[in-house]
């Protein structure tokens, strides 16, 4: 492939400089998977930001993680530390985000500024995580928000994630329905469990992505959890009001309806996958 | 423009516009190992090492790859002697037309070189984005996991 209206490359050492270089002919570009694959036709020039300094992946003493944006999906995976975070959520789900080929290319930023089909955001939606960017300023939000209100579509330069410390007794999941080991998901699902000294459960967040949102809480069905005895009737429940709760869209690949139904059932065998780990830990 | 690579050790000029993808650019080298298969990050065909780690040379560009060392199949066999892989995937019978073994290879080279004696799961899953058309995947899996014998035991 060749990006004919490509004509140069810059590349600045700092986010200030890599943000005063942006403009409508001057695009971002990290790991560059998908600026290959969709061509930003009014680009002429690509700001590279592999030369920034936000490859690391740092844990903080209380056990949360800065994640920057350069890390590859894979460094992410192999991060001992974020690998084990709530009973490995995060490489259960990255080995589900293309190949390994892929990984070893493409960026936590590059995947979070394209916003659109994502298995990672589901993840760190459910982790309560905060997305970091600068456009002149630094900010961070709840990830889910950074979509939401359509922050992720202006000039910014997006500079990492922070992911906060496990509490309690905890654990995670991720669930993805795909017709193939390789494939982009029909429907994913994020939890996360939290559970109390007597048998029961203290809270839960249920998340539900690839429907017309990137990744959607389902409240009601983390309300419905906690105080509840773990086990097959309580997220069968749960998985029906999410399916009652979430609206889904339809492409090529499967109808609205036919994704509805995906909804219950990702929730509910991913808050299985959450129990059992919660089992093991506590 | 033009753009140097350093290529299976050796530095090469190559002529390339800036968007032009690292695949095109080996290629137009010469290194006809390097397979466009989809030209779109699905397949695995175009796979090399950049510093050690496989990616899909069709995604990568060319301009942002000066500096890095680069890793074809063309640089696997030394002094004459084929690499454990390649060995390992023609006495497993796991080359039928080809088009896939180069990408095989490769993505298989920076598995066994992190991780010497993979399970049959982890071979599948590092071989995720390689497809081959031919073989049903069993003899690439046989022959990887006997060349991780082969390096471990200092045959190649
Ligand atoms: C074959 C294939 C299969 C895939 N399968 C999956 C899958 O199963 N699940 C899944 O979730 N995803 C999947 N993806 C998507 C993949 O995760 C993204 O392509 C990848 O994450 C993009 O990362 P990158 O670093 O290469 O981004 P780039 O190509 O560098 O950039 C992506 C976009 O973000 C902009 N940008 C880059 N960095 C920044 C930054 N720091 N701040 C602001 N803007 C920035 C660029 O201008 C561009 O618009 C797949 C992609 C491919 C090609
Ligand atoms: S040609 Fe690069 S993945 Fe198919
Ligand atoms: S041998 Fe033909 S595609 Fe693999």
């Amino acid at each position: 492939m060749s990006l004919t209206n490509i004509e140069t490359f810059v590349r600045p050492e700092t986010v200030e400089e890599a943000f005063a270089a942006l403009g409508e002919h001057a695009r971002p570009i990290s790991g560059g998977t998908d600026v290959m694959l969709r061509n930003p036709t009014a680009a002429t020039t690509l700001v590279d930001l592999m030369g920034l300094p936000l490859g690391e992946i740092t844990e903080s003493p209380g056990g949360g993680f800065t994640v920057g944006a350069n890390a590859t999906l894979t460094a992410m995976a192999d991060h001992p530390g974020l690998a084990g975070h709530l009973g490995g959520i995060l490489p259960e789900m990255l080995v589900h985000v293309g190949s390994p080929l892929l990984r070893n290319q493409c960026t936590l930023g590059g995947h979070l500024a394209r916003g659109r089909l994502s298995d990672v955001v589901p993840v760190l939606v459910a982790l309560d995580a905060e997305i970091t960017w600068f456009d002149g300023e630094h900010h961070a939000a709840p990830i889910a928000r950074f979509y939401e209100d359509g922050t992720h579509r202006g000039r910014l330069i997006v500079t990492g994630v922070e992911i906060p410390a496990a509490t309690g007794t905890s654990a995670g999941a991720f669930h993805k329905f795909l017709r193939t080991f390789f494939d982009l998901a029909l429907l994913n699902a994020a939890c996360v469990l939290w559970a109390s000294g007597d048998g029961t459960l203290d809270a839960a967040r249920v998340v539900v992505g690839e429907t017309p949102s990137l990744g959607v809480r389902v409240t009601a069905a983390e309300d419905a959890l906690a105080g509840v005895a773990p086990g097959p009737e309580a997220f069968a429940a749960a998985g029906a009001i999410a399916r009652a709760e979430v609206e889904t869209r339809a492409d090529s690949r499967a109808s609205a309806e036919y994704r509805s139904q995906l909804v219950g059932v990702a929730v509910e065998r991913c808050l299985a996958k959450a129990a059992a780990r919660l089992e093991v830990s506590s | 423009m033009k753009v140097t690579l350093t290529v299976n050790g050796i530095r090469r000029d190559a002529d390339a516009a800036p968007g032009d993808s690292l695949m095109d650019v080996l290629r137009g080298l010469g290194l006809t190992s390097v397979k466009n298969g989809c030209d779109n990050g699905d397949c695995g065909s175009c796979a090399v090492l950049v510093d050690g780690a496989a990616v899909n040379a069709c995604l990568v560009f060319a301009a942002r790859s000066e500096g890095k060392a680069i890793t074809t199949l063309e640089g696997m066999a030394t002094e004459g002697s084929l690499h454990a892989l390649q060995t390992a995937m023609l006495e497993s019978g796991a080359v039928q037309c080809g088009f896939c073994t180069p990408g095989i290879v490769m993505t298989a080279a920076e598995l066994l070189e992190k991780n010497p004696e993979p399970t049959d799961r982890e071979i599948d899953e590092a071989m995720a984005g390689n497809f081959c058309r031919c073989t049903g995947y069993t003899k690439p899996r046989d022959a990887i996991r006997s060349a991780a014998e082969m390096l471990r035991e200092g045959r190649r």
